[in-house]
């Protein structure tokens, strides 16, 4: 996790910086360890019981019904869809090609990316008003929300990095050290570790957030993009988008399980009624894979280009963003039928989560 | 200053700003793919325009294409490298090639930005029945720009890549029009 950060050439002065603060880091972590014995495994053993409860909760308040947050980033906008009748409600316009998108379950925020625009629009939800614009970065894309509401982090494609922003200031308070450019986020159910895909270094990043440090690194197939932990909290599930593959990862011994081959050209990926759903983008599908048993159980024909994929509060309809058709597909995760598709703008890439339960009056 | 000469330039600047710590140009790509459609209405058959455009060997249709070479016919993973006219080449793969759909999808696997200012190229051309035995023609394109970094120059940006694509599938879609029109 050291070695990419060490620059050569005109990088000299911060390459011997680097080196003192590694130094004083490789005591401090042996000293750490000495102390005490690795937190991991049992940080994530507790996560499941989290998570069911938090699970049960949600159950019960699927009532509200759900809304989608669609980045469209061939027309500079965001539609937001109710998702009982698929219809669009309004559409926010969002300059600079927004295409990362995180909806909070706790707040009446989402955030958006606009990685030409180099800024992150944050979204009052129970108005569907656009209320702040954030500068930041030379690319941000990958986007995740802390479950609590707060701190936001926002993957930096070119800066390889990724900013902790505070979400109400739009401060910028601090920033995570990555592998070559970081594209999928998503955090833990309990928000205690922060996953990120670092497409170019094939490779997913772990980091807790107590500390805001990587504790390891765990390689992947090629090119991992989007990137999902399992609603229990107890996997993580990289798209592949070179090698046709996703890669299934075990958060509590921070292993690669397996990689499992999918369509042509994956690109994101939802887990929903005991079942891995997985986009890929050049073969218009959607690959369906049993949690369980790692086969593949399915494969749904979609629109073009199928990128974004979410799963609704309830946990069993899936929701489909297709780039090219401008459409959002919804799909039964019991039966695997497509029940319906909503319309959106142009381009849309819905590439986070990007479903929440409705806020507005 | 010639193109190549442009680009290459650009390229060791790149390189020079970004270290040896980032970027592989040929995997990285810009932050937003572009996507263009044309279609054109021909007065003959589906099935006469598929025999035309239908196999993924003969781009021969294409006024801008002098030769087509390839292998693995219209299997899935076929290989093509188109040659244009002034000898500079494309090099593509069929991902998928359906008669009943009358559709082949693919994507360029290699191509000079000097050729074709686009990186991740990939398309559909597929025909359509319209009313009165006549045919619709549908070519869409999904790709990124030349030139894969921050801040673009114009030549290699995404209104750069949009032209260019438009512009060969309305010269291929034109073309094609006039030859089984004048049948």
């Amino acid at each position: 996790m050291i070695k990419p950060f060490l620059k050569p050439g005109p990088f000299s002065a911060p390459v011997y910086f680097y080196m003192r603060r590694i130094l004083a880091l490789t005591l401090g972590l042996a000293l750490a360890l000495s102390l005490l014995s690795l937190p991991q495994p049992s940080a994530f053993a507790a996560e499941t019981k989290d998570a069911a409860a938090s699970e049960h909760k949600t159950h019960k308040n699927s009532a509200a019904g759900d809304v989608a947050y669609v980045t469209n980033q061939s027309d500079d906008s965001v539609t937001v869809i109710d998702l009982q009748t698929l219809k669009p409600l309004t559409t926010l316009k969002i300059s600079g090609k927004p295409a990362g998108i995180a909806v909070s379950k706790t707040t009446e925020r989402a955030f958006v990316t606009s990685p030409e625009g180099k800024t992150v629009s944050v979204i009052d939800r129970s108005t569907n008003k656009l209320i702040n614009t954030i500068s930041l970065g030379s690319g941000p894309l990958g986007i995740a929300v802390h479950p609590k509401g707060s701190p936001l982090y926002v993957a930096d494609w070119y800066e390889h990095k990724i900013f902790i922003v505070n979400p109400e200031s739009g401060k910028i308070i601090g920033e995570i050290k990555t592998g070559l450019s970081p594209s999928g986020l998503d955090l833990s159910p309990n928000g205690r570790w922060l996953l990120s895909a670092d497409r170019d270094s094939n490779q997913i990043s772990v980091i807790d957030t107590t500390t805001n440090k990587i504790v390891s690194t765990i390689k992947t197939g090629k090119r991992p993009f989007g990137l999902t932990i399992g609603p229990k909290g107890q996997r993580a599930y990289a798209a592949n988008v070179k090698s046709n593959n996703i890669s299934v990862i075990d958060l509590a011994t921070q292993k690669l399980i397996k990689n499992i081959s999918v369509g042509e050209r994956p690109y994101a990926i939802a887990i929903a009624k005991s079942k891995i759903f997985v986009t890929d983008q050049y073969s218009e599908t959607v690959t369906v894979i049993d949690e369980t048993t790692l086969e593949k159980l399915k494969t749904i024909k979609v629109g073009e280009y199928p990128e974004g994929i979410d799963v609704g509060s309830e946990g069993k309809f899936v929701y489909v963003a297709c780039w090219f058709s401008n459409l959002l597909y919804k799909i039964d995760g019991d039966t695997l039928a497509v029940i319906g598709t909503s319309e959106t703008g142009d381009g849309p890439r819905a590439f986070g989560r990007f479903i929440g339960q409705k806020r507005a009056k | 200053m010639n193109l190549l000469t442009k680009v290459f330039s650009l390229l060791i600047a790149s390189l020079l700003i970004v270290g040896t710590t980032n970027l592989t140009p040929s995997n990285a790509h810009g932050p937003t793919r572009q996507k263009v459609t044309k279609s054109v209405e021909i007065n003959a058959s589906p099935a006469k325009v598929w025999a035309v455009i239908g196999n993924f060997q003969d781009m021969g249709w294409h006024p801008a294409i002098e030769k087509t070479e390839g292998e693995n016919g219209n299997k899935e993973e076929a290989t093509r490298i188109l040659t244009l006219g002034g000898g500079a080449t494309i090099e593509e793969e069929l991902l998928s090639h359906s008669d009943e759909d009358m559709s082949y999808k693919y994507r360029i696997t290699k191509v000079d930005v000097k050729t074709l200012p686009v990186n991740n190229y990939s398309s559909t051309i597929s025909v359509k029945a319209a009313d009165g035995d006549k045919s619709v023609v549908t070519w869409k394109g999904a790709f990124y720009r030349g030139y894969m970094n921050n801040d673009p120059p114009e030549d290699l940006n995404d209104e750069a890549a949009k032209k260019a694509v438009s512009g060969v599938y309305q010269g291929g879609l034109d073309a094609l029009k006039k030859k089984l029109e004048a049948k």
